[in-house]
């Protein structure tokens, strides 16, 4: 299924792009990434937590780069599998970069997500739930990297490193308390 | 092997579950929880048996509310005769989750907790204003119903808290009616489902609610659609333009059980049911 | 010198409870799944994610490192092994085997198999197999795997093709230029699961060169068979031993696991266990998902001049029955009508899906759904009443079938009034409040495929006691009642002294299947009560006995012969026929007999949801002779149940190439909730006494659907031609919004 999100970073495209091509920069950025470990040149050994609901989820596997079109795309590949369902999840996460006048980068991704196996009986609405979770999460992390966010997402999530689909509640306490953190500005509150 | 864990009190059960929020999970009636351990979607590695403890399936009424244990099962809800007097919508959704059999078992808590879209009474608890007791290892707190779900199968309560009850106000002149909606077999889980609640003054209807809930990932509720709605006697017009304006607001899940077309179709027609159910 | 011995009247026509209701019902009778053997382990399959992929290694290493697993077994495995001489099996094609060799080729195709202590381990060693797979295109629709540059399933069948069979009868181009009116539309239905209740479960044990197989099938003869070759020894060293189903209706049809626990044990060298869980029911078989494209010509008053059918069976990843049980589906759609000309081609088609299998009205339901409908259709289109068009049309004796065979013994007009007398046809309905209301009939036949046999071997004991030996398998359907109803009017003795044996392996039946049985089993089990009659009045002779009047005559007269036990045999061939030999071309005898249904139904639409309410149901079966009228309705009535799954609710939905719903919180299934209070059934009868009896275990299921989509259609005006008929389906067809 398709996950599309955009969201603008204040960036410039080429840094934008050096950023998303830095894999372990990058995986830092995304939520529930285990045991970054570079395999060869545009290939790297992952494991992503993931959790939809009370289902959590361990795919191991590996993220494949495809630099060739950057600065104005870039695609991650990245399949791997989950022993406890023995379900496999397939993700190809192509951005789009598209430079506004201002310094700041447009990122339009599409995020084609397969999940197999007994996770898939899960359903779609799940799925594409949790990931569009993910991405946000993503971008905001993103954003915070790169020099200020103003993401066209409505809904910020929480920081890297829990990949739950977390709470309202806690969600806005945590936006808070990174937002102290790191002095940046943060959509206003609320839902 | 999974460790079984029958605890003596609350503080012991909180303590458990603290300890290891994805590995040690809450049973109750266990209708949701054993069937995802039966799909093996999850294994957790300690379950936390929640059954001996005393005082959690009671219902009881004083003045101002009535408070259901959070392990009263749907069966005692639906057949309790002060729910059936006092909050009948609520009663009408208990007896229609799922077969009886699964009311037999499954508790109010344990839906709540489980926050799957596709239930019957958050829909109601949301619309009747209701609120879940909570007990955690950092003790008790009370939260709003409608605060509870925050998207698919999630919830804000944290680390080791568990609901221990469901209260809600009585007492207001209230006229309620739920609309359940399937699309297919009897047993399935709701594709739709409409509370809708007014609230009179005399003959007149002060305040008009309604709640979509299944067809979304938590119940919506639709306030800020009907607040301006009052008076009299509500008009056909009226009625239409609201559950159709209710319909276009919707975020609605596409499933085996409908389409988003399909859910904003049906929900119109539930709008206008309940609340023509509830105009006097 | 005659037998005389009379038979004792009224046996047949009672209804006298099941043998076993009892235990049936109190929970104490014995199934597959309740069985163990002494040392038995338990195995697990791990099943394939993708639905076509190579299989590049399987790493076992985890997996054994785990308590209690023993040993791991993969496709590579099997083909290597000496001990497994033939590893691919299957009844039409050989193209499967017990672990998927090579590549998976649907999402759940098994690719390895763990042996463990317990089931738990067993669990356990599953989840830590690694399988490296090389994701390949795959294919899902029918179509699209016919096309040019689709990925093919199996090297030795190109083009995906899976069986195509052709019939033609006149000129059906000439005719439908010269009809009055031609009507036109497609029909699909999806896959659906016969959800036993008793999954699929099987323990194989080796003792030296001799397999013995306790297993929950329909067919033990033919798994004895292919078990046979596939170790590539005689069927006398293999044993298959069936205990009462938990259900099978048609999914422990053919061979499923059975392969599976038979080379495991003889690998592991004890004895394993297999049992499924429910999802893993859903990945191993379901009904043929089908679209049938339908053309009629009709005349100016309404007579079928001309009919073109254009039929495509989805047969998953393996063959299983599909490339002839698409002739069977051929032949099953044309109907109860009469056609001067008529044009079908049907074809099966390999997918990367879960293999089709048997399913309870086999090849019908799909068919009947279609041409009901359409005649229906074609009624509203001429405005003329549905029930006189199928009047007009309908075959009758002596009439030819499309094939070229006259018909014989059909009752298609007896069964259309009578459904519709039930249900008031032309009465006026009266209304429901906001609901649209209306009713629906359908007819239909099936054919029963020659060529089958089954033998029986009764066992008259000096003592009194008879004893049948059959390879019958009671699946619910009361076969074991039904046995002991006809052994006990065909010898004239107490139903008390009957006892029906559990299968073995001891005779030949070619499954229990069909409706088959009753029909069958009166003809065997005749031919051997005869041959005991015969042999009880030689030794009558021998020893001067007066001829034997009653039963007890018979035990005097065995032991005054000193005989303690007298064995007859009978069997039933059903005559064969060539009208299948060559594919392209059927003609000639194409059902040994007809079996014949109807369904009427009233429906109230909820036309702002599209909800559809059964108010009423009624359905007729042709029974030539009832054996047991209460098991007889009951076959009736839940038949009729059966049929309203998949024709308002089950749906085995397919995404991504794989399923999505295989549980049964996904999976709708109708509650006693969603049957309606007024089902009710007939059974008719010839007043011939000596006429044929008719098993009448499916014979209202096909028109189940079709009868509810007329009924919704004369209700509402909309018209679905999709099963299953969901609410969201019904309201589209009524709003005008595609999918």
């Amino acid at each position: 299924m398709l996950v599309e999100e955009t969201f603008t970073v204040a960036a410039p495209k080429a840094e934008v792009a050096r950023f998303l091509l830095d894999v372990p920069r990058m995986g830092a950025c995304v939520p529930g990434v285990e045991d970054l470990q570079r395999v060869d040149e545009d290939r790297y050994a992952a494991t992503l937590l993931v959790r939809m609901g009370p289902i959590q989820a361990r795919f191991k596997g590996d993220v494949t780069l495809d630099a060739g079109g950057a600065p104005d795309t870039i695609v991650a590949t990245a399949s791997g599998r989950d022993a406890t369902t023995g379900s496999v999840a397939q993700v190809t996460f192509s951005a789009d970069l598209v430079e506004n006048g201002d310094g700041s980068t447009e990122i339009r991704s599409v995020s084609d997500v397969t999940i197999r196996g007994r996770l898939g009986q899960f359903g779609s609405g799940v799925v594409t739930s949790t990931a569009r979770e993910m991405v946000k999460s993503f971008a905001q992390c993103a954003g915070q990297e790169l020099g200020g966010v103003t993401p066209d997402t409505d809904q910020p999530s929480s920081p890297p490193g829990a990949a739950s689909v977390i709470g309202r509640g806690l969600l806005s306490w945590l936006r808070d308390i990174w937002a102290r953190i790191f002095h940046r500005g943060s959509r206003g509150g609320g839902k | 092997m999974i460790r079984f864990v029958e605890p003596r009190d609350l503080q012991e059960a909180c303590a458990v579950l603290a300890d290891d929020e994805w590995g040690n999970k809450v049973i109750s009636g266990g209708t949701a929880l054993v069937l995802m351990m039966a799909q093996g979607l999850i294994a957790p590695s300690t379950l936390v048996n929640i059954g001996r403890l005393q005082g959690m399936d009671g219902i009881s009424r004083d003045d101002a509310r009535i408070t259901i244990g959070a392990r009263a099962t749907h069966r005692a809800i639906a057949t309790s005769p002060e729910v059936m007097q006092w909050l009948p919508a609520l009663a009408d959704a208990c007896g229609r989750v799922g077969n009886v059999r699964v009311r037999n078992v499954g508790t109010l808590g344990g839906n709540l907790a489980e926050a799957d879209y596709a239930a019957d009474p958050p829909t109601v608890l949301v619309g009747l204003d209701a609120v879940c007791h909570v007990t955690g290892p950092h003790g008790a707190r009370d939260l709003p119903v409608a605060d509870l779900a925050t998207g698919f199968y999630s919830t804000s309560l944290g680390p080791g808290e568990i609901i221990t009850a469901v209260s809600v106000p009585i007492g207001e002149d209230r006229v309620s009616a739920y609309e359940k909606f399937v699309s297919r077999s009897s047993e399935d889980r709701p594709c739709v489902g409409v509370f809708a609640t007014a609230r009179y003054d005399g003959s007149s209807i002060e305040k008009l609610r309604v709640v979509v809930g299944a067809a979304v990932a938590v119940p919506r509720l639709c306030d800020d659609i009907t607040g301006s709605v009052a008076g009299d006697a509500l008009e056909d017009a009226t009625i239409r333009n609201m559950a159709a304006a209710i319909s276009e607001a919707i975020d609605p899940i596409e499933d085996a059980r409908g389409s988003a077309w399909y859910r904003r179709k049906v929900t119109a027609v539930l709008v206008r049911r309940a609340v023509e159910r509830v105009s006097r | 010198m005659t037998t005389t011995v009379d038979r004792l009247p009224g046996v047949l026509g009672l209804s006298i409870p099941m043998p076993d209701a009892e235990e049936r019902v109190v929970g104490t009778l014995r199934y597959t799944v309740d069985h163990s053997v002494e040392g038995m382990v338990h195995a697990r399959l791990v099943r394939s994610p993708y639905p076509h992929a190579r299989i590049v290694d399987v790493d076992v290493a985890g997996a054994l490192a785990q308590d209690g697993v023993l040993r791991v077994l993969t496709g590579a495995d099997i083909e290597r092994a000496v001990e497994i001489p033939n590893p691919y099996f299957g009844l039409t094609r050989r193209d499967q085997a017990p672990l998927a060799i090579g590549r998976a080729r649907y999402g759940g195709d098994p690719v390895a198999l763990v042996i463990a202590e317990t089931p738990q381990s067993a669990r356990d060693g599953a989840e830590a197999v690694i399988v490296d797979y090389d994701e390949l295109p795959y294919v899902i629709e029918p179509m699209e795997a016919l096309a040019a540059g689709a990925p093919q399933l199996h090297e030795e069948w190109p083009g995906n093709e899976c069986g195509e069979w052709r019939l033609h009868r006149g000129d059906v181009d000439l005719a439908m230029s010269q009809a009055t009116h031609v009507f036109e539309a497609t029909y699909t239905s999806p896959m659906a699961n016969a959800v036993p209740f008793e999954p699929h479960v099987a323990i194989a044990a080796w003792e030296g060169d001799f397999l013995e197989v306790w297993t929950a099938t329909q067919w033990p003869s033919a798994v004895r068979g292919e078990l046979a070759h596939m170790f590539d020894t005689d069927p006398g060293n293999v044993q298959v031993r069936v205990f009462p189903l938990g259900g099978g209706y048609g999914a422990k049809s053919q061979l499923k696991i059975e392969p599976m626990v038979a080379v495991a044990a003889k690998m592991v060298g004890r004895p394993v266990r297999l049992e499924l869980e429910r999802d893993e029911v859903f990945l191993t078989t379901g009904k043929h998902p089908a679209v049938m494209d339908i053309r009629t010509g009709v005349d100016e008053e309404g007579r079928f001049v001309a009919r073109e059918i254009d039929l495509v069976y989805n047969g998953g990843a393996y063959a299983v029955m599909t490339p002839k049980a698409v002739a069977q589906g051929l032949l099953r759609s044309i109907g109860p009508y009469r056609f001067p000309n008529i044009r079908i081609r049907s074809r099966g088609v390999y997918t990367n899906t879960v293999p089709s299998g048997s399913f309870r009205g086999a090849m019908t339901n799909q068919a009947a759904f279609a041409y009901e409908s359409h005649t229906d259709e074609i009624a509203e289109g001429l405005g003329i009443d549905p029930f006189d068009l199928r009047e007009r049309n309908l075959l009758q004796e002596g009439d030819v079938f499309a094939s070229g065979q006259v018909m014989h013994d059909i009752h298609f007009q007896e069964l259309l009034r009578d459904v519709a007398a039930v249900i008031g046809w032309g009465e006026e309905t009266a209304p429901t409040p906001g609901k649209a209301v209306g009713k629906g009939i359908a007819v239909m036949v099936k054919t029963t495929p020659p060529g089958t046999r089954s033998e029986v071997r009764v066992e008259m004991r000096s003592d009194g006691d008879v004893l049948v030996h059959t390879n019958s398998v009671d699946m619910g359907q009361g076969v074991l009642g039904t046995l002991t109803q006809l052994t006990a009017h065909h010898l004239g003795v107490d139903i008390g002294k009957v006892r029906v044996q559990d299968p073995d392996s001891s005779t030949f039946d070619s499954m229990t299947a069909g409706s088959r049985t009753t029909f069958v089993a009166d003809h065997a089990i005749g031919e051997a009560c005869e041959s005991i009659r015969r042999q009880v009045a030689e030794l009558a002779d021998r020893s001067d006995h007066p001829s034997p009047r009653t039963a007890a005559d018979y035990e005097e007269i065995m032991l005054g012969a000193g005989i303690t036990s007298l064995i007859g045999e009978g069997a039933y061939q059903s005559p064969p026929s060539d009208a299948l030999s060559n594919p392209l071309d059927i003609k000639g005898e194409v059902a040994d007999h007809w079996h014949q249904g109807a369904v009427a139904v009233e429906v109230a639409v909820d036309v702002e949801t599209g909800k559809v309410e059964i108010l009423r149901c009624h359905g007729a079966a042709w029974a030539g002779r009832v054996v047991n009228p209460v098991r007889a309705r009951q076959q009736s009535e839940g038949s009729i149940i059966f049929g309203l799954g998949p024709a308002l609710f089950e749906e085995v939905i397919v995404a991504d190439g794989q399923v999505t719903n295989p549980n049964l919180s996904d999976y709708m299934i109708p509650s006693i909730v969603d049957v309606p209070i007024e089902l009710t059934s007939s059974s008719l009868e010839s007043p011939d006494r000596d006429a044929a009896i008719h098993g009448v275990g499916e014979m209202t299921i096909p028109a189940v659907a079709p009868a509810i989509a007329n009924a919704i259609s004369r209700a509402t005006g909309a018209r679905v031609r999709q099963m299953p008929m969901t609410s969201e389906r019904v309201l589209r067809a009524i709003v005008g919004e595609p999918e």
